[in-house]
């Protein structure tokens, strides 16, 4: 099997024997001495007690370990037994991991609103068309996403930004109350005691819970002077909420002293549901809810949940979520060699994002098994991207998007759409290399490593083109050794896909030479086509599920999974397989995860100043 | 042609020409004597050295190498200088990420902490370590400024998060220093906007800073320390708008107002070499108008896979620097190269157009362009491409070519020219061993 998946030993197992003795078998070979391969060194200390300090050397074994990647194919195989204790010893002693207690939340550091969000909860709060995040800087990514908390920074260029914007909204939202009133129900007050039941209300929604009555005293009291009239100081008193750090950060209080965790009141819940699923603050029937209790229960929780993936502000779920996972943002920074392949517009690759995101939506709106991200037997077009694609074109014009059910194997799920085949491609041909990549990152979840510096590049001019096909050059390319431990599946889960060009439409021949699509993967399992890769993907949804759930999860936490994570992520795994991998289900159970309801106290010292 | 193009967006009504009176008349504060400035330009994935390092030592031949080549008109300005290395971008036991690293590294001498999302940390960047000492003299500390905004999806290198490849300058050690990349928002920063030129404004948004400041205080007080650090970043953010505010409420003449004709630029070009070069005009714009005397300004991320169509070169840039000593790869990326020194030649001509006491602010510059990464099919960080220009006030004897031992920490220009802008007390800086002698 390529992948293997992990089944817990019992026992207590032994340094010396399960560890030290496993480790000089099995890792030693290569990974010791000056010339360790892949700059990696296994130390192994004579006590176990000074081995376990060294969390993050196991932490990295762990992680190759438990995806099969190492020891790498060829080498002796560990047996099931001798692998299950030894990768018990790491989790339980070196990182401190047992799923037989009650799970622990983990800790999400402050974090603030990304622009994505900064922008829709200004929308909401307002009621204004007025797109508030499109001029702040970008958000870095972490983990491969951009809701981060650790990598979210701020900088005077974000305050300036918060702070212009904020004035421009607030006056572009109440000039249009003024006319009539849109969206968002903001009373202006005209007389002194209507501003602080207006403000009290405002907060509520903008900072995502009910404001005390000293900080609405503050608002009130914002121009100083006492002529001010009503209006004005609404008008101050929003636009400092909205620059204030309550409304930029989602702000959740620690555990009180002596308690290890706590679970999220209904508003801090609220919070985390309504960024998760519409990038964007919650909305009354959400506070409401919180107000009374009704998210204090896993079955509140699975309510709220299920109505807000119903609503159309689950969209920028869909659109954030594939944009990233997908890395169908990159599309906009893509430009395919225009003379090779004419025709790219920014509006196709526009149309490539949107049938992704509309796929992802389907499944979830019908919840549908997830195994339909690796191959189904519909997608979503309009007549554009079906003229691309080559597909029969719908007898009623300008149809907008809708589904299509493929009258052959040659496309299903995701790795066949246009987007994702584009941005995995050079602007001038395929590259097999990144395909594979793409497919173990994102959907088998096992990310290779990078290649060692100084190695030999593939052989890429026009002679060398005429010699031999790209794969031809490839394969000559992958002998060394150096490359072939981590080529040999990247490549050939690559090559699988040969028969999309660079910007995903089907061929049969590159560059006058026939397109080979077949492929062999280490452990023996062979395809000679699209279809029948995506059928081995398939084969144990496990491996796929255990990969999209992570990455839901540090999508809707805002945080680096960590070892301890494990213990729900196959939780909620294993539940899943019993619900048939309906794809709403898993986003139930993340929301109703011990991660998503709670907050540990932080294990830094130094901690509450 | 572009360049036109970007001439006329810039100067939109303003008729013909750049006449250099729209300069001189600048104030620096109360002194005759014109300011220093410092300023780091990047380019990533490393250059073709071969068209880069000239063959002599000593003074500059008339003939430059071919990278080098559109910066003729300011050969006596140049200082090529051989041998630097960013030993910090190297792995040091960490791994791939050599991209990462390199911009990470570029500035800060320092090791990135290796991580994907939890926890970054480097070091605080040379420009930043001047703009907190110096940078309350103008009406910005600093300037950041890039072509490229982060980037949208995906891991950037290896296991390092992309904050580290798409931020040059580091304020405090978890946190980068965020680049403006849209050069109608440059302008407004330098000349102000026109809520800040409003007194009523202002003084609106003074109060409204004042409270989220005490706001912000008495949230931090209620936080565990790593949380209340992100509380730290929040105020030192909103000090300095508050800072900035009160300068422009100051009538002093250090408020930098736009030269007559000057107008804000219409909008971001979408032609990719005329935003860069209309992003240098507004940076030049800032260095005349003495807005601020510290920038850093990023052509493209690092490791950026960008296509180069314009100039001849359609495939990504990441993607022919590993060039596997394939010579039509080379040409490519030396030809990217010297497209990057056109823009920096672009710009050096817009500093040398304006007077400045008995010069041009290029007499008063200290700017250091190149990479953290050698080749970048070898992803070296020794032999890096490194460029000083100007003459920094008289401090810097330029119109060489300077060859260091191997192993010179590039962090030894850095601990050089942050001395050269009058910062005193400063013995380290990342991983520097001394200053850089020889430069003048």
């Amino acid at each position: 099997m390529l992948f293997s998946i992990l089944i817990l030993a019992t026992g207590n197992p032994s340094y010396a024997k399960d560890v030290v003795a496993f480790v000089r078998q099995h890792c030693a070979e290569c990974h010791s001495g000056n010339k360790a391969k892949g700059d990696f060194k296994i130390t192994l200390p004579d006590s176990e007690s000074k081995a376990v300090e060294l969390k993050p050397q196991w932490e990295k074994v762990a992680k190759v370990f438990r995806t099969g990647e190492m020891p790498p194919d060829g080498k002796n195989r560990p047996s099931v037994d001798s692998s299950n204790r030894f990768n018990q010893w790491i989790d339980e002693k070196a990182l401190g991991v047992r799923c037989d207690g009650k799970p622990s939340p983990g800790r999400v550091v402050l974090r603030r609103l990304n622009r994505e969000e900064y922008g829709n909860a200004i929308r909401d709060l307002l009621g204004i068309g007025f797109r508030a995040g499109e001029d702040l800087p970008a958000d870095d990514v972490g983990d491969g996403f951009d809701n981060q908390a650790d990598v979210l920074s701020l900088s005077p260029l974000h305050l300036e930004k918060y702070l212009a914007s904020a004035e421009s909204a607030v006056v572009l939202a109440l000039k249009g109350q003024s006319r009539k009133r849109i969206g968002a129900k903001l009373e202006i007050p005209t007389r002194k005691d209507q501003l602080k039941p207006s403000i009290e209300r405002f907060l509520r929604k903008a900072w995502r819970r009910p404001p005390e009555e000293a900080e609405i005293a503050k608002l009130i009291g914002i121009s100083g002077a006492s002529d001010s009239k009503p209006d004005e100081i609404f008008s101050a008193a929003l636009t400092a909420a909205l620059v204030s750090p309550r409304f930029l950060f989602i702000v959740e209080a620690d555990p009180p002293a002596g308690r290890p965790d706590r679970r999220l009141d209904g508003y801090e819940l609220a919070t985390r549901l309504s960024l998760f699923l519409w990038s964007s603050i919650p909305d009354e029937a959400l506070l409401d809810a919180a107000a009374s209790g009704k998210l204090d229960t896993p079955e509140g929780i699975r309510a709220q949940t299920e109505r807000m993936m119903k609503d159309p502000k689950s969209k920028a779920f869909a659109r954030n979520f594939t944009g990233q996972w997908l890395q169908l943002r990159n599309l906009k920074n893509i430009q395919p060699d225009s003379a090779r392949f004419p025709g790219i517009t920014e509006s196709l690759k526009e149309d490539m994002a949107t049938e992704c995101e509309m796929f992802f939506s389907n499944l979830l709106e019908e919840n549908r098994p997830i195994v339909e991200f690796i191959d189904s037997k519909h997608t979503f077009v309009n007549d554009r991207l079906a003229k691309f694609y080559g597909f029969s074109q719908s007898k009623v014009r300008n149809a907008g998007f809708r589904k299509h059910e493929f009258s052959d194997e040659k496309r299903g799920g995701v790795t066949t759409m246009a987007g994702v085949l584009l941005v995995t491609s050079n602007p001038t041909r395929t590259s097999p290399v990144k395909r594979g990549k793409f497919i173990l990152e994102n959907i088998l979840g096992t990310p290779p490593p990078p290649p060692p510096p100084g190695v030999l590049e593939l052989k890429d001019d026009p002679g060398a083109r005429k010699a031999a096909s790209l794969r031809q050059r490839m394969e000559e390319h992958r002998r060394d050794p150096n490359c072939s431990v981590c080529h040999e599946k990247m490549d050939s889960l690559g090559f699988g896909l040969e028969n999309f060009d660079a910007v995903g439409q089907w061929r049969v021949s590159d560059d006058g030479k026939a397109i080979d699509a077949a492929g062999l993967l280490p452990g023996g399992k062979k395809f000679s086509n699209p279809s029948e890769l995506r059928k081995i993907l398939i084969e144990n949804p496990e491996v796929f599920a255990d990969c999209l759930t992570r990455k839901v999860m540090t999508y809707a936490l805002g945080r680096s999974l960590v070892a301890k994570d494990r213990c729900e992520v196959d939780r909620i795994v294993s539940d899943l397989k019993k619900k048939r991998w309906g794809f709403a289900d898993l986003i139930v159970s993340v929301t109703t995860s011990e991660p998503f309801i709670g907050r540990e106290r932080t294990d830094k010292p130094g901690a509450n100043p | 042609m572009n360049n036109q193009i970007g001439r006329r967006l810039f100067l939109r009504g303003a008729g013909t020409g750049l006449a250099l009176p729209w300069l001189e008349s600048m104030a620096w504060g109360n002194t005759k004597v014109p300011p220093r400035r410092l300023v780091y330009i990047y380019i990533p994935n490393g250059a073709h050295m071969p068209a880069w390092t000239p063959a002599e030592t000593g003074a500059l031949a008339p003939e430059l190498p071919e990278t080098l080549r559109p910066l003729a008109p300011y050969r006596d300005y140049i200082s090529v200088l051989s041998g630097l290395t960013a030993d910090k971008a190297r792995a040091n036991g960490d791994g791939p990420g050599d991209h990462a690293r390199a911009m990470a590294t570029f500035l800060t001498g320092r090791q990135a902490r290796k991580t994907a999302g939890a926890d970054i940390r480097i070091g605080i960047s040379a420009d930043q370590v001047v703009a907190t000492k110096i940078g309350d003299r103008t009406h910005l500390p600093s300037l950041e400024i890039g072509a490229d905004k982060g980037l949208n999806a995906g891991g950037c290198d290896s296991g390092y998060s992309c904050a580290y490849s798409a931020n040059l300058s580091w304020k405090g050690e978890s946190t980068p220093v965020s680049k403006e990349t849209d050069p109608v928002a440059v302008f407004g920063r330098i000349f102000g906007t026109t809520s800040e030129n409003d007194p009523t404004r202002r003084a609106s948004r003074a109060r409204i800073v004042d409270l989220v400041i005490q706001d912000a205080k008495s949230l931090r007080g209620k936080l565990a320390a790593d949380d209340a650090r992100k509380v730290d970043e929040y105020l030192e953010s909103i000090r300095e708008v508050e800072r900035r505010l009160a300068k422009v409420g100051e009538t002093a003449n250090n408020r930098p107002s736009a030269p007559e004709g000057v107008k804000p630029p219409i909008s971001s070009p979408s032609d990719p070499a005329d935003h860069l070069r209309l992003l240098a005009d507004m940076l030049a714009l800032a260095l005349k108008s003495d807005a601020t005397r510290v920038a850093s300004f990023v052509f493209a991320n690092e490791g950026s896979n960008r296509s180069y169509k314009f100039i001849g070169v359609p495939e990504g840039h990441h993607d022919l620097s590993h060039h596997g000593q394939n010579p039509e790869k080379q040409a490519k990326i030396q030809k990217i190269n010297a497209f990057h020194t056109s823009v920096l030649a672009h710009f050096l001509g817009r500093l040398k157009e304006s007077r400045e006491g008995q010069g041009n602010i290029l007499d008063n510059l200290m700017l250091v362009y190149g990479s953290g990464i050698g080749d970048g099919n070898r992803h070296n960080h020794d032999e890096l491409p490194i460029l000083l220009i100007g003459k920094g006030g008289g401090s810097i004897k330029p119109g060489r070519h300077l060859k260091y031992p191997a192993e010179t920490p590039l962090a030894n220009l850095h601990l050089s020219l942050i001395d050269r802008m009058g910062v005193t007390g400063i013995n380290r800086h990342g991983d520097s061993t001394g200053k850089l002698e020889d430069l003048s």
